[in-house]
């Protein structure tokens, strides 16, 4: 009963994390967002840890969080160089990659 | 001498000149041009130096001895030894060669004094010695093809020399053009010699290209050799494969328009492409494999004939030419044309010594010829020229004497050895009536060889000059009379080690090991045979007969030769087109060949290739990129939900 609870749970940080992605235009709660998923897919790996008695899930818990860290440090730091001196951070005005 | 010193001895003959090459193709440009000439003078006198101990050492009746450096084998199983053949053939070789790239040497020394380029010319010169000895002395086909290539590849570079010169280009492409055609058949001759029964050893598996080991596997056929048939066919087929790589080198017809055109470099090119090395290679082959060809009596009938018709050919062109050196072009067409006839007919050591011969006095001829042409400033017209012996006497007489050696003297060298061809051809060897044939063509071919090489002799330095009068015509410096001086003397007596006289152990008794396959053999060969004075008398009456003729054309004038142009305008015509050969190559192979390169450029390369596949691709990638374009606006939000369709995609597949 625990167990899908947490799968649910997990199933909702999703959807919140996509659609904090796709709707959002500030870059700061997009990365919040983005940290949903991972932290999503962390649940899905104890959760299935708990399933099936094991503890490899847990394990690659514990690897992946710095990873995690690290991952936003950089985006930070990208986002900090490009919106140096602007008061207005939105994504959207970063478009210039377009095709 | 005992054979492990002559193993050392044999190997730094052609490694000298070799070094010399290295010397001066690394260094040649920081040494001044007494280190540049007396490197390269040097390294060739030591060859033949060497040269001489080793012949001198080297027993007459000595058995062949072969020196294997080392051993290698190829993945085929054929073994292709790293080795080299001492025997009278090559020995005598290695002397001539030897020696008269040394007086070349010298005499280019003195002519290219102020060329700044001279270490360049010097350091091919000495490759293509090289080239010539590894050729000359080479154990096997396979080496021997290697000294083949080396030797075209550096008369090329020697042919074109003077690079900014278009004509000098011209010459060398036209030689490389032939070459390529002939050597690309001479190497099918030698794999279609490699795969055929004569090439198995005797353990029945492993195969050799040695020119011994062949020549002993046909010894060993059975004489009825009926039920050989089809090892005569593939070696009548590779006689004919490397026949046409000979006929490409040595300028026998009708492959005979290159020589001509490779008179442009300095004239030391003529004398080591005429001479000594390029030309000769064809002769010194057939020589070398002889065994392997008279197993196919037609073929050798046949260039005989080729032989004998190239005389004529040549002789009779030479005779309307007017630019000097390319009249001794074909005179070197024509004597290497009598030369074929002695090998045609199975007489191999008369054209040896022909060989020889002419080697000596041709080369002479050409080098006076550049010294009238560098002492007249580039003057290589003999109708501007003439009256040239008041100018430079030394020089006047050296020509003179060669041409009389050349021309066939009586008793001089180029007498007693064309003599000995022609002799046999008509008397010894005569086996079947076209050997006869090619003979009388080597006499029709005596009688114009007296009047070109006479006619060019009163051209340039009888009658009065016809130059431009504000320059002296300037007698060659001494050095540069060393050269042609020391042939043209030895040019006089050479011609005695060929005298058909049994007490005297000539040429004929010194290479009869060599040929001692061939139909007959020295020992009958002795003797002044009533066919002997025969063929002396014709010859002597040809070339007086001849001589009047010309004397009265060129010396006295009796005759006006635009007249005489005139009235046989046909004939004329024809000897000065070169019998239309030069058209003839034109309009079949050059004229269809641009055409049809020209259509692989603008059809092929620049329609298909350029424009359609390499402009094709990058137009196609253009006109395309709009539809990737449209999903890239540049928007995170639409990149995050592409993310999203995809993960919905993977899931959607997994499940299905």
């Amino acid at each position: 009963m625990m167990v899908q609870i947490a799968f649910l749970a997990a199933s909702a940080l999703v959807f919140l994390g996509i659609s904090g992605v796709i709707l959002r235009r500030n870059p700061v709660v997009m990365l919040v967002s983005i940290e949903l998923i991972l932290n999503a897919a962390n649940i899905i790996l104890v959760a299935s840890d708990r399933m099936h008695g094991t503890t490899d899930g847990s394990l690659f818990v514990l690897l992946l969080m710095p990873v995690i860290i690290l991952e936003i440090l950089v985006a930070f730091a990208i986002l900090i160089a490009l919106f140096r001196g602007e008061s207005n951070a939105d994504v959207d005005e970063l478009s210039s990659m377009s095709g | 001498m005992p054979t492990g010193e002559i193993k050392i001895l044999i190997l730094l003959i052609p490694l000298l000149p070799l070094l010399g090459f290295a010397t001066l193709g690394l260094a040649g440009r920081r040494l001044g041009h007494r280190s540049i000439a007396s490197v390269a003078i040097s390294t060739v006198a030591l060859s033949f130096v060497l040269s001489l101990i080793i012949i001198l050492s080297v027993g007459v009746n000595d058995e062949l001895i072969r020196v294997i450096f080392l051993k290698w084998t190829t993945g085929a199983g054929i073994s292709v030894p790293l080795g080299f053949q001492i025997d009278s053939l090559s020995l005598a070789m290695i002397v001539a060669v030897t020696f008269i790239s040394f007086l070349t040497n010298i005499w280019t020394a003195s002519y290219m004094r102020d060329d700044p380029s001279a270490s360049r010319y010097f350091a091919w010169l000495n490759l293509l010695t090289a080239s010539m000895l590894l050729l000359v002395l080479a154990e096997n086909y396979l080496l021997f093809f290697l000294g083949w290539e080396a030797v075209a590849i550096c008369t090329w570079m020697l042919i074109g020399f003077r690079f900014h010169r278009k004509k000098s280009i011209d010459g060398a492409r036209k030689f490389f053009t032939i070459g390529i055609v002939g050597d690309t058949s001479f190497l099918l001759g030698i794999i279609l010699l490699a795969i055929s029964p004569l090439a198995i050893e005797s353990n029945g598996i492993s195969r050799s290209l040695g020119f011994d080991f062949i020549a002993e596997n046909i010894h060993a056929l059975p004489l009825n050799a009926s039920q050989s048939a089809e090892l005569t066919y593939l070696a009548t087929a590779a006689s004919i494969f490397l026949l046409i790589g000979i006929v490409a080198r040595s300028g026998l017809l009708p492959l005979s328009i290159w020589p001509a055109d490779s008179t442009q470099g300095p004239a030391a090119t003529d004398v080591m492409v005429q001479s000594i090395a390029t030309m000769a290679s064809g002769v010194y082959f057939i020589a070398r494999a002889h065994t392997l060809f008279m197993l196919s009596p037609q073929l050798l009938t046949v260039l005989a004939i080729l032989g004998g018709l190239t005389a004529v050919y040549a002789a009779t062109v030479a005779m309307v030419k007017n630019d000097i050196r390319r009249i001794l072009a074909y005179s070197s067409i024509s004597q290497y044309g009598l030369m074929f006839v002695g090998l045609g007919v199975g007489a191999f050591s008369a054209a040896i010594f022909h060989f020889l011969m002419h080697a000596i006095y041709k080369s002479s001829l050409i080098l006076a010829a550049g010294s009238v042409i560098s002492g007249t400033n580039i003057e290589r017209d003999i109708r501007k020229l003439g009256g040239l012996r008041q100018w430079m006497p030394s020089t006047a007489h050296l020509f003179l004497i060669a041409t009389a050696v050349l021309a066939g003297f009586p008793l001089l060298s180029g007498f007693l050895s064309s003599n000995a061809i022609l002799h046999d051809s008509l008397f010894l060897y005569a086996i079947s009536g076209w050997n006869r044939f090619a003979g009388v063509l080597g006499y029709i071919a005596v009688f114009f060889t007296v009047i070109y090489s006479w006619r060019l002799y009163y051209r340039i330095f009888e009658g009065e000059y016809k130059g431009a009068s504000d320059l002296q015509p300037m007698e060659a410096s001494r050095l540069m009379n060393i050269a042609p001086w020391v042939l043209v003397i030895m040019s006089l007596f050479a011609g005695f080690i060929g005298l058909p006289i049994s007490s005297i152990n000539g040429i004929f008794y010194y290479l009869e090991n060599v040929f001692s396959d061939s139909i007959i053999s020295a020992r009958e060969f002795s003797g002044l045979s009533p066919g002997y004075s025969l063929a002396w008398i014709v010859y002597g009456g040809i070339f007086i007969f001849a001589l009047r003729i010309v004397r009265s054309i060129y010396l006295l004038q009796n005759q006006d030769t635009q007249k005489i142009k005139v009235r046989s305008a046909s004939v004329y015509r024809v000897f000065w087109d070169e019998y239309g050969l030069e058209k003839f190559f034109r309009a079949v192979f050059v004229k269809p060949g641009t055409w049809f390169t020209g259509l692989l450029w603008r059809a092929f390369d620049e329609a298909f290739i350029d424009r359609g596949v390499v402009e094709g691709a990058g137009r196609t990638v253009e006109k395309m990129s709009f539809i990737t374009a449209l999903f890239q606006n540049g928007y995170v939000r639409t990149y995050a939900a592409y993310f999203l369709l995809g993960i919905i995609l993977l899931v959607w597949l997994a499940s299905l």
